[in-house]
C-alpha cells in the first residue's frame, strides 16, 4: 500500500470519527438524530448568544469590497453561512462567533475570485462520500443522522477547499528582492565620519616626570591608591625540587634495555589498573572501543567477552617497566628524607632534574603546564623538605616533588617601591588632569555658544510666554483649570528649540573653538562601528588603540550628524575626546559581506511567510477587504 | 456479454468522470514547496527547509503534464515562484511573461484583490523587473549551497546503535576539518549524549561527560573555537550544528546538537556542518528516554568511539 493511499484511509478515517461526533454533541442533547438543526435560543457556556434565523433575510446585512467591486452580504446569505459551518464546527458550549462566519464568506471570496474553487469534477476526485470511497457508506449514515445533506456537505468541502487553495498560494507567493536585504542592511551599518579633539594624558605624563614629585605627594599617592598597591603586591610562591621521567622521550634500544629480564605478574597489572582506573580508561584506542559495546544481537560468546583492563595490559605493562627508575628514586628519596639531593638521585636514574624557583600560581602553569593549579596547591600546602606522598601521573609523564620554601603574599615598603612608583603617579595624575583639561574645554564652548545665544534664548522664551497667554486667554471657562497645562506645553516647546540651537551652535563652533585653545581638531575618515568586543590589550600601537576605542563607541553610533559627543574617556589609551560626528553615510551594497547578505533574505523570506500565515484573521480580512456593517 | 455491458453502463453512471486536469489540480496542492506540516517542521508551520532546484523540477513536470489544462496557470505561476527562490531570476521573469501572455484573461493576472492594488501576476513581474534592475547594477553573490560530501563520512558508534554522518565540506570546511581531527584524536570516544530535548535534539561533544560530575556537562571543550561559516543549509530535521553558546561570538570547538525536528530559528545563528544520513530514528529514541534534573538521559547514553570512512 502506497503511502499516499495510506495517507488517505487515515484522512478518511479522521473524517468519519471527528466531523460526526462535532455535531454528534449537538444531536446527542437537543435533536432527535433524523431531524434537521435547529436553533434553538439559548446561550452557550462561552457567554455568546447562537446566531438567530434573520428576520428580514433580503436586508443587506454588509458590504465588502473585492477586486474592485462592492459585494453586498444579505441577512439570508449569512445565515446560510453559519448553518454551513455549523455542523462541522460548532460546539455544545460554544457556539460560531460572527467573525468566523466573516472569516468564511470573506476568504472563500477571495479563493473564487482568484478562481481557485475546486469544480464538480475536482470535488468528485475529492469527496470522501464518491462511490467506492473506503467509509463512504458509513459516513453517509452519519452525515444522514445529523441532518447534514451530501449537498450541504459538499458546499461545505468546496468552500473548504477553495480556502485551503488560497492560503497554501499566499504562502508560495512570496519573492524578497535584494534591494530590501541591503535596506535592512544599511540601516544597522552606516559609515561615520568624525573629527575630534584628543585630551592626551600621555603629554601631561611627561611634564610630570621632567617636574619629578615631591615626597609627601608620592607617599600620599602610596597610601591612598589601591590599584597602584596591588600591582605591587608580592604573590605567594612556592620553591620545589622536580623529579621528571617522559616515557615517549625513550628510544626503542632503551625501553628493550628496561624490559630485559622484567616479568610483570598479572597481579602487579591489575594493581596498577585498579589505582589508575580513570586514567587508564581514556587510553583504551579510539578503535577497539566498540568491542567493549556489542551491538544487540550480536553479542559475542562467553569466551570472546572483552575488558577494558584486557584491552589495556599492554599499555600496564609498559607504563609499570617503564616506570622503574623513577619509582627506585622516589623509594631511596623517601628514605633519604630532607637529606636527598635530588640532583644527583636523577643523574644516577637517567631522569631529568628542574628546580622551580619562587613561582607563584601562573608562573608555575607556565613553566609546568602538566602540574597545573593543583601542584602549585600542593607544594604551597607541604613544609619545606616534605617529599610527594606518590608519583603523579599527567599527560603521560611521570613526576614526584620535594618542596624546598613557600612564600606568602606581601606588600613591598614605600621605599622599596618608590622609584618604580613615580611613573605610576605621573600616569595617574596625568589622566585626572587630562580630563581637568577635556572638561574645562567643554564648558568654555558650551558657555560661548550660550552667550551666543542669549538674545535668541531670551526671544524664544518671550514668544513662549505670550504663546501661552494667547493659549490660556481663549480657553472656555469650564477648561481654565487647564491653564498651567498649558503653559507647560510652551515651556517644553522653547526648551526643546533652546537645546537644538545649543547643539547645533557648539557643533558648528567645534573646530573653531579648538584652533582658540590651541588644540589639534584631526578628522577621522568614514568607518563602519565595530559591532564585536576587540581584545584591545593586545594592542600596543596609540594610533590602533585610539582607532579601535572611537571605532566601537556606543556614544557615537547613537548620535546624529552635527552633534558633540559627551565626553569620552579611553581607560586604555589614557585619552579624553571629545567628538563631532560630521555625517553618517550609507554603505555600499557591494560592502555587504555574502553571509550578511544571506540572513537577511532568509529573514525576510520567513518574515514575510508567517505574515502570509497570520493574513486570515477576521480583523485583517475585514481591514483589507473594507468590511462595513449596514 | 449484454449483462456486462449493462453493468459497465451502470458503472460508468456511478463512479466519477476520471478527469485528468482535476488530478492534476489536486497533485498541484501536494506539490507546492512550502507545505505546512512536512516532517520536522512544527505544527502549522510551513516548511522552510525547501530544495529549491527538486521543487524547480517537480513544478516543471507538473506545468508540462498540464499543458492546457485549468492546472497549467497555476503551475506555471508556481514554477516562476521557485525559480525565484531558487535564484534563477531570468527564467522566473521568462516564466511569468509567458503566463501573463497566454493566458490574459485568468484571474491569476487580472484579479487584484484589494483595491488599487495589483494581480499575483503583475506584483510578481515588477518583483522580477526590479531584482534584475538591481542585479544588474550590483553584483549579487548568493552564499554556498550545503552538499554532501561523497567521499568521508563518519560512523559513531553509540551505545544505542551505530550513526553514520555525511558532512558539509564545501559550506563548512573548518568545522568538517575540526570535526574529524577530534574524532580521529579519539576526542569524543567515551563521552555521553549530556542535553536532550525530546523530539528537537539532543547535544554531545563535551569531554567534561566522560567523567565529571552531571553539573559540569556542556562546559567542557578544547581549548579553541571556531569562526562561524554560514552557508544556505538549513537547520532542519537530521542537521548536525556546532553549538554555539548564547552571546559567544564563535562555535564551540567541539559540542555539537543533532537536530530532530526543524530548527529554523537556529540559522545564521549556529553552523551546520554534517546531517545524518543513517540512524536519526536511534537519536530520536535516545531525545525520548527518561531524563534527569540535568536533561540528560537518566540511563547515559554513550559515544563510544567514531570511525571515520573514506570512499576512494
Amino acid at each position: 500500500m502506497s503511502l499516499h493511499t495510506t495517507r488517505r484511509i487515515l484522512g478518511f478515517l479522521v473524517l468519519a470519527l471527528t466531523l460526526p461526533l462535532a455535531a454528534q454533541n449537538e444531536s446527542d442533547s437537543a435533536q432527535p438524530p433524523t431531524q434537521p438543526a435547529t436553533l434553538a435560543p439559548q446561550v452557550p457556556s462561552n457567554g455568546l448568544k447562537p446566531i438567530q434565523a434573520p428576520a428580514t433575510p433580503e436586508r443587506v446585512k454588509a458590504t465588502f469590497n473585492m477586486g474592485g467591486k462592492d459585494i453586498q452580504v444579505t441577512e439570508k446569505q449569512f445565515y446560510d453561512t453559519y448553518l454551513l459551518l455549523k455542523p462541522h464546527e460548532e460546539r455544545k458550549d460554544q457556539s460560531i462567533q460572527p467573525q468566523r462566519i466573516i472569516e468564511q464568506i470573506l476568504m472563500f471570496a477571495e479563493a473564487d475570485a482568484l478562481g481557485l474553487t475546486p469544480t464538480a469534477e475536482e470535488l468528485a476526485e475529492i469527496s470522501p462520500l464518491r462511490p467506492g470511497a473506503l467509509f463512504a457508506d458509513s459516513m453517509r449514515e452519519r452525515f444522514k443522522s445529523m441532518g447534514i445533506t451530501e449537498t450541504d456537505y459538499h458546499e461545505y468541502l468546496r468552500q473548504s477547499r477553495a480556502i485551503e487553495r488560497l492560503k497554501a498560494v499566499t504562502t508560495n507567493d512570496i519573492r524578497v528582492r535584494s534591494p530590501q536585504a541591503y535596506e535592512l542592511w544599511k540601516g544597522e551599518n552606516h559609515l561615520f565620519r568624525i573629527s575630534c579633539v584628543e585630551f592626551p594624558a600621555s603629554a601631561i605624563e611627561k611634564e610630570l616626570l621632567a617636574k619629578g614629585a615631591s615626597e609627601e605627594e608620592l607617599r600620599k599617592f602610596w597610601a591612598e591608591n589601591g590599584n597602584t598597591q596591588n600591582k605591587y603586591r608580592r604573590p605567594t610562591t612556592v620553591t620545589a625540587d622536580l623529579l621528571l621521567f617522559d616515557p615517549a622521550q625513550l628510544n626503542p634500544e632503551q625501553v628493550a634495555a628496561l624490559a630485559s629480564g622484567r616479568k610483570v605478574t598479572r597481579e602487579e597489572s591489575l594493581a596498577h589498573f585498579k589505582k589508575h582506573k580513570d586514567r587508564l580508561m581514556q587510553q583504551i584506542p579510539s578503535e577497539e572501543r566498540p568491542k567493549l559495546y556489542p551491538a544487540p544481537g550480536q553479542l559475542p560468546t562467553l569466551e570472546k567477552i572483552v575488558t577494558p583492563f584486557e584491552l589495556l595490559v599492554p599499555v600496564i605493562e609498559r607504563e609499570l617497566i617503564l616506570g622503574d627508575p623513577l619509582g627506585a628514586a622516589f623509594e631511596e628519596a623517601k628514605s633519604a628524607g630532607a637529606a636527598a639531593d635530588m640532583k644527583t638521585l636523577a643523574a644516577k636514574n637517567g631522569l631529568k632534574h628542574a628546580r622551580i624557583e619562587k613561582a607563584d600560581n601562573a608562573a608555575l602553569a607556565l613553566q609546568f603546564p602538566a602540574g597545573g593549579h593543583q601542584l602549585f596547591a600542593d607544594l604551597f600546602n607541604a613544609p619545606p623538605g616534605q617529599l610527594a606522598a606518590s608519583i603523579a601521573w599527567q599527560e603521560g609523564k611521570q613526576y614526584f616533588w620535594r618542596s624546598v620554601d613557600r612564600a606568602v603574599s606581601s606588600l613591598p615598603s614605600f621605599e622599596e617601591v618608590r622609584t618604580e612608583l613615580v611613573k605610576d603617579w605621573a600616569h595617574e595624575t596625568a589622566v585626572v588632569d587630562a580630563q581637568k583639561r577635556c572638561t574645562a574645554f567643554e564648558e568654555a564652548l558650551r558657555q560661548s555658544v550660550a552667550a551666543e545665544l542669549a538674545p535668541e534664548e531670551a526671544r524664544l522664551d518671550l514668544d513662549a510666554v505670550e504663546a501661552a497667554t494667547r493659549e490660556v486667554a481663549a480657553l472656555p471657562p469650564e477648561q481654565k483649570q487647564q491653564a498651567d497645562m498649558v503653559r507647560q506645553k510652551h515651556t517644553i516647546f522653547s526648551e526643546n528649540k533652546k537645546r537644538s540651537l545649543r547643539a547645533g551652535l557648539m557643533a558648528r563652533n567645534f573646530e573653531s573653538a579648538a584652533g582658540k585653545a590651541g588644540l589639534k581638531v584631526s578628522e577621522i575618515q568614514p568607518f563602519a562601528f565595530e559591532m564585536i568586543h576587540i581584545d584591545r590589550s593586545s594592542l600596543t600601537d596609540p594610533e590602533e588603540l585610539r582607532q579601535t576605542f572611537l571605532k566601537s563607541s556606543f556614544q557615537i553610533r547613537g548620535m546624529e550628524a552635527g552633534q558633540i559627543s559627551p565626553i569620552l574617556s579611553d581607560v586604555v589609551l589614557g585619552s579624553h575626546f571629545l567628538v563631532k560626528l560630521i555625517a553618517r553615510e550609507e554603505p555600499s551594497f557591494e560592502s555587504m559581506p555574502a553571509t550578511e547578505f544571506g540572513q537577511r533574505m532568509s529573514g525576510l523570506e520567513r518574515q514575510e511567510v508567517y505574515s502570509a500565515l497570520y493574513r486570515w484573521s477576521a480583523q485583517q480580512l475585514m481591514q483589507r477587504h473594507g468590511w462595513t456593517e449596514n | 456479454m449484454q449483462r456486462f455491458i449493462l453493468a459497465l453502463v451502470i458503472a460508468s453512471a456511478v463512479m466519477p468522470a476520471q478527469d485528468p486536469a482535476a488530478k492534476l489540480m489536486i497533485e498541484l496542492e501536494t506539490a507546492l514547496p512550502r507545505q505546512q506540516n512536512t516532517q520536522g517542521a512544527g505544527q502549522g508551520m510551513p516548511n522552510f527547509n525547501v530544495d529549491w532546484d527538486k521543487a524547480i523540477a517537480k513544478l516543471g513536470d507538473l506545468a508540462t503534464r498540464a499543458a492546457g489544462t485549468r492546472a497549467e496557470p497555476w503551475a506555471l505561476f508556481h514554477l516562476g515562484n521557485a525559480l525565484y527562490a531558487g535564484g534563477h531570476i531570468e527564467e522566473a521573469a521568462g516564466t511569468f511573461r509567458d503566463l501573463s501572455e497566454r493566458y490574459a484573461a485568468h484571474p491569476i493576472n487580472t484579479v487584484a484583490l484589494e483595491k488599487g492594488g495589483k494581480s499575483r501576476l503583475a506584483r510578481a513581474l515588477d518583483d522580477c523587473v526590479q531584482e534584475l534592475s538591481f542585479r544588474a547594477q550590483h553584483k549579487v553573490t548568493d552564499l554556498a549551497k550545503a552538499d554532501v560530501d561523497a567521499v568521508t563520512t563518519a560512523t559513531l558508534h553509540f551505545s544505542a546503535g551505530d550513526v553514520t554522518f555525511g558532512f558539509y565540506k564545501n559550506a563548512a570546511p573548518e568545522h568538517v576539518k575540526n570535526f574529524l581531527e577530534l574524532a580521529k584524536s579519539s576526542f569524543y570516544d567515551r563521552t555521553r549524549v549530556h542535553h536532550v530535548a525530546p523530539g528537537q535534539w539532543i547535544k554531545l561533544g563535551d569531554p567534561n561527560s566522560r567523567d565529571k560530575y552531571m553539573d559540569e556537562w556542556g562546559k567542557g571543550g578544547p581549548a579553541h573555537s571556531l569562526d562561524n561559516e554560514f552557508s544556505r543549509a538549513t537547520h532542519k530535521r537530521g542537521t548536525v550544528s556546532m553549538w554555539r553558546g548564547s552571546g559567544r561570538p564563535k562555535s564551540h570547538g567541539s559540542q555539537f546538537m543533532v537536530l530532530l525536528a526543524d530548527q529554523p530559528h537556529l540559522d545564521f545563528v549556529q553552523t551546520p556542518f554534517a546531517e545524518v544520513i543513517v540512524g536519526l530514528d536511534i537519536l530520536e529514541q535516545v531525545s525520548r528516554k527518561t531524563r534527569n534534573q540535568y536533561e540528560c538521559p537518566a540511563d547515559d547514553v554513550w559515544l563510544n568511539g567514531i570511525t571515520i570512512n573514506v570512499t576512494k
